[in-house]
């Protein structure tokens, strides 16, 4: 299958000299269409810089990071932006909500942004598929984490991404729940045939994933 | 035939929009005329009325004599002298000053309605131009969207998907955005559904490969001690044990065959999840039943624990292949575990999931290996696996089985604490139906 995610000699270094830190060194990897990766970790590894540099949040040292064959830091700030809106959906391990407005306009409002308008069958169906339908009138903060988190992966599904990023999603949740937010991040994103990459420290969290990456002082290698 | 059919089919509806289209150019046209008459018409009226009313006030004064004049005119300004002024007006007459053309109010009055009917003509004229040029300006702008919705459809049958014209497209137009979108969105799907069938003939493939392979081995061996057998010189002792040995080897292959008739249904597509509501726990009795004899023979015990009490509790699912998939977890736990162990299975309501733990004493697995033991044909590396019998496609089958069902089976190191042994949790979701219920 095509590659959508691609990066070529990703390098991100912090300070200079002796306290120079290599959060990222040399990272090549491909992610292939409809793929659920998992980039496992220990904190420290540089796991998090990594995904900042695929998502485009951040400006690598060195290297190239390709989405969909367009050399994504080769655009200008602007055209970035927009880029990352259509292309790209991020889920967070702090939720990352608008506790203001409830459940239903923090899935639609990154479409506002957007200027699309929303796709209500679509939504109705993310958010049924993620076992939210009775929540969506509730403020976020009314909501337990496990469906807060919910709401954000419903709300990065709703832009139609070609790409989720997920960072520790389920960094604030007990075990139990997980569990059934990662597997409800699979069986949706399959779903709506949309790639993820995940990154965890958690190692049983990361065998929901086709494919497992480890990342070790910001060196990337595959495992098995 | 066909071809004069289609174009004809073609070409119709056009003839009827242009037909229309020029309809309304008409009815623009003559809306235009109507406004520009009327309003000329009145501007003429106003004219003529004051014409009418200086001769008017001539009159009076031919009427009037001498010093009455600058009374008259007084009257005249209060509005409260009648215009009739008869006699004057035939004095006037009479010096042939009222006929058309002959005196200066007149020609004024002439020439004004000359200018308004000029004016008001450019005015039409411009006002024509201006619908129509727009009108064919709407046109062409129609005749590109079509253009381009031509262009996009054609891209599509050759299998381009990508939306360039989308990009192209600036307009505002609501309708014709949402058409692009669900172009863009037939694209998608059009792309997606090619991938899945690229992938499904990819993984078809690969598992004819795989299953040559697996097969080759067990094969090769019966044919090994086959050929031993039928030397001669083996003595009673060493025939015996060959014979044992080829049995052991077509038990495997059996065993193989009937893993491989499951797996390879279940890649092909030829198994057909059928969800129903149905007695989770049941299913759950009816795979430990499964197992019963197996764990009896090594005394092991299977203990089964709820966090609540259930009752019954229905779920959406298949009931044969959710029993294979938890038949296929409890028999690894069973054949990994030493004698007079326990077994114990705990089912834990969550908030989507139904959560199964099923938790053995047995030999325990690496952490490494922990993503690799769902793999196809994948078998642990320690000694224990080696010496026990197994195909390698009981845990792969029980993944895709739970997958299928929007579940998930995983090893879980958390739930196990440090004690020996393994944890697996199965998670299968309520379904909408019950979920509303819970």
């Amino acid at each position: 299958m095509e590659t959508i995610l691609k990066t070529e000699n990703l390098c991100k270094y912090y300070g200079k000299g002796e306290n120079q830190v290599r959060a990222v060194r040399s990272a090549n990897l491909a992610i292939k269409k409809g793929e659920f990766t998992a980039i496992v970790g220990k904190s420290g590894s540089g796991k998090s810089t990594l995904l900042h540099l695929l998502g485009g949040l951040d400006y690598p040292t060195n290297g190239k990071v390709w989405v969909k064959e367009k050399d994504i830091f080769s655009m200008k700030e602007e055209e970035l932006a927009i880029f990352r809106r259509r292309k790209i959906g991020f889920v967070f391990q702090a939720f990352n909500l608008v506790s203001s407005i409830n459940v239903w306009e923090n899935i639609a409002l990154p479409l506002g942004l957007d200027g699309k308008e929303a796709d209500e069958v679509f939504v109705r169906d993310i958010i049924n598929t993620l076992g939210i339908t009775d929540k969506i009138y509730n403020l976020p903060n009314t909501l337990s984490g496990g469906q807060q988190q919910r709401v954000a992966i419903a709300r990065a599904l709703a832009s139609r991404p070609d790409i989720i990023l997920a960072d520790e999603p389920t960094g604030n949740l007990d075990s139990r729940t997980s569990d059934e937010v990662v597997t409800l991040l699979k069986t949706s994103s399959q779903k709506y045939g949309q790639t993820v990459v995940m990154i965890t420290h958690d190692e049983d969290i990361a065998q929901i994933a086709n494919r497992i990456l480890v990342i070790e002082d910001g060196k990337v290698v595959e495992q098995g | 035939m066909r071809d004069t059919k289609n174009a004809i089919r073609y070409h119709d509806p056009t003839e009827r929009g242009t037909m229309k289209k020029n309809r309304t150019i008409l009815y623009f046209m003559m809306a235009g005329f109507l406004v520009f008459a009327l309003a000329d018409g009145l501007l003429i009226h106003m004219q003529v009325r004051s014409y009418k009313e200086k001769i008017q006030i001539l009159s009076a004064f031919t009427q009037e004599q001498g010093e009455e004049n600058l009374d008259l005119a007084v009257r005249l300004l209060k509005g409260k002298e009648n215009f009739d002024k008869k006699d004057g007006q035939k004095v006037l007459e009479s010096y042939g000053y009222l006929k058309s053309g002959s005196n200066r109010y007149n020609l004024e009055l002439r020439k004004e309605i000359g200018i308004i009917l000029c004016l008001s003509f450019v005015m039409f004229m411009l006002y024509l131009t201006a619908v129509i040029s727009s009108s064919k300006r709407l046109v062409e702008k129609k005749r590109q969207e079509l253009k381009n919705l031509e262009k996009i459809l054609g891209q599509f049958r050759k299998r381009m998907y990508e939306l360039d014209a989308r990009e192209e497209y600036q307009g505002n137009d609501i309708r014709m955005n949402r058409i692009y979108e669900q172009l863009e969105l037939l694209g998608e799907m059009l792309v997606l559904d090619g991938e899945r069938l690229a992938a499904e003939k990819e993984t078809t493939k690969s598992l004819v490969t795989d299953i040559s392979h697996q097969l080759k081995t067990p094969v090769a061996g019966l044919k090994t001690c086959l050929e031993i057998l039928m030397q001669e010189d083996l003595s009673e002792e060493e025939q015996a044990e060959f014979r044992e040995q080829c049995r052991r080897q077509l038990q495997g292959l059996e065993a193989m065959t009937s893993a491989l008739v499951n797996i390879s249904r279940m890649e092909t597509g030829m198994i057909q999840i059928k969800k129903e509501p149905a007695d989770i726990l049941e299913t759950l009795i009816a795979a430990i039943n499964r197992v019963y004899l197996k764990a009896e023979e090594k005394h092991i015990s299977i203990e089964f624990q709820e966090e609540e009490d259930f009752g019954s509790l229905e779920i959406l699912h298949d009931v044969k292949w959710v029993c294979e998939a938890l038949i296929n977890i409890l028999e690894n736990a069973i054949k990994y575990s030493q004698s007079y162990t326990v077994v114990s299975i705990r089912m834990i309501k969550c908030i989507g999931f139904l959560r199964i733990e099923i938790q053995d004493q047995g030999i325990g697995i690496p952490k490494g290996e922990y993503h690799k033991i769902f793999k196809r044909f994948y078998r642990g590396t320690s000694k224990e696996v080696a010496q026990t019998q197994g195909s390698g496609v009981g845990l792969y089958l029980t993944r895709e089985i739970l997958g299928e069902h929007g579940g998930s089976v995983t090893v879980s190191s958390r739930c196990h604490g440090g004690e020996q042994g393994s944890t697996f949790v199965v998670q299968l979701p309520y379904g909408s139906r019950s979920l509303t219920k819970l």
